[in-house]
């Protein structure tokens, strides 16, 4: 694995910890995924790149149509991937808040968030 | 022709990762908070594992800031001292914040951070020091 990924991550991940639970946790797992990507050749890095591509989907979701405190859009992008992690074939995330959870759930949200910016819905 | 890939490229390598070199034989076995354990963070915080629990959390950030120093300088562009100084105080901090009982930063979320968070941070510093790993600046 190259030195330079594996000081990135520490470099990336050094002040997530200092902000709250739900940031803390969800960098700690991006870090994982990464390094285990990185030293997974292409399918590892494929698996990367979508991962990213449905977190920058789902966080362009949310800042459309959630209003919340800055910075704590991290639980609602959680709460979207926590949702369709098997549609993906994505490790399931961490879910702190179950109530968020279950009222992103009773939305009905399925892959929208996903689709809705390529005109399929 | 030249090669532009190494051999290593085209092996696969997608087999989950087992840590190497991280836990010697005599080594005493990761400790995290677990409920149906401890009964609860108070219970955990008076329990005999809990300084086992703590000195290993440590260990695993420790090591990330001493790897930052260690290498900061082997790589294209080099990370600068001062960026260097910032990640090791923010996880000093971060030290301080996880064992600082008063100022309780993670509040009824310390459970989380004391289980998932520390075999996160354990798992980490075990790839980030991966021996097998070979340098390849490019």
């Amino acid at each position: 694995m190259p030195l330079h990924a594996r000081l990135n991550v520490i470099n990336e991940l050094s002040d997530k910890p200092l902000v709250c639970t739900g940031g803390f946790i969800t960098a700690l797992q991006q870090a994982i995924g990464t390094l285990k990507a990185t030293r997974s050749g292409i399918g590892g890095a494929a698996m990367q790149r979508k991962t990213s591509m449905v977190e920058a989907s789902a966080l362009a979701h949310v800042k459309r149509t959630h209003r919340y405190h800055a910075g704590s859009e991290v639980h609602i992008v959680n709460a979207y991937l926590d949702h369709s992690a098997d549609h993906f074939g994505l490790a399931k995330r961490m879910i702190l808040f179950p109530l968020l959870s279950q009222a992103i759930r009773s939305r009905r949200p399925s892959l929208r968030f996903v689709h809705e910016r390529s005109g399929k819905f | 022709m030249r090669a532009t890939f190494s051999p290593g490229f085209f092996k696969s390598d997608t087999q989950e990762f087992l840590p190497a070199n991280t836990v010697a034989a005599n080594a005493p076995l990761p400790v995290n908070y677990s409920k149906s354990r401890y009964d609860s963070i108070d219970g955990f915080l008076q329990h005999t594992d809990f300084p086992v629990f703590k000195e290993q959390f440590t260990a695993s950030i420790d090591q990330l800031g001493q790897f930052m120093l260690d290498h900061a300088q082997a790589v294209q562009p080099p990370i600068t001292p001062a960026r260097v100084d910032q990640i090791r105080n923010d996880l000093a901090t971060l030290k301080t914040r996880l064992f600082d009982h008063d100022q309780n930063f993670y509040s009824s979320h310390t459970p989380i951070v004391y289980q998932s968070g520390k075999e996160y941070f354990g798992y980490i510093a075990a790839l980030v020091a991966d021996d097998k790993c070979r340098f390849m600046h490019v």
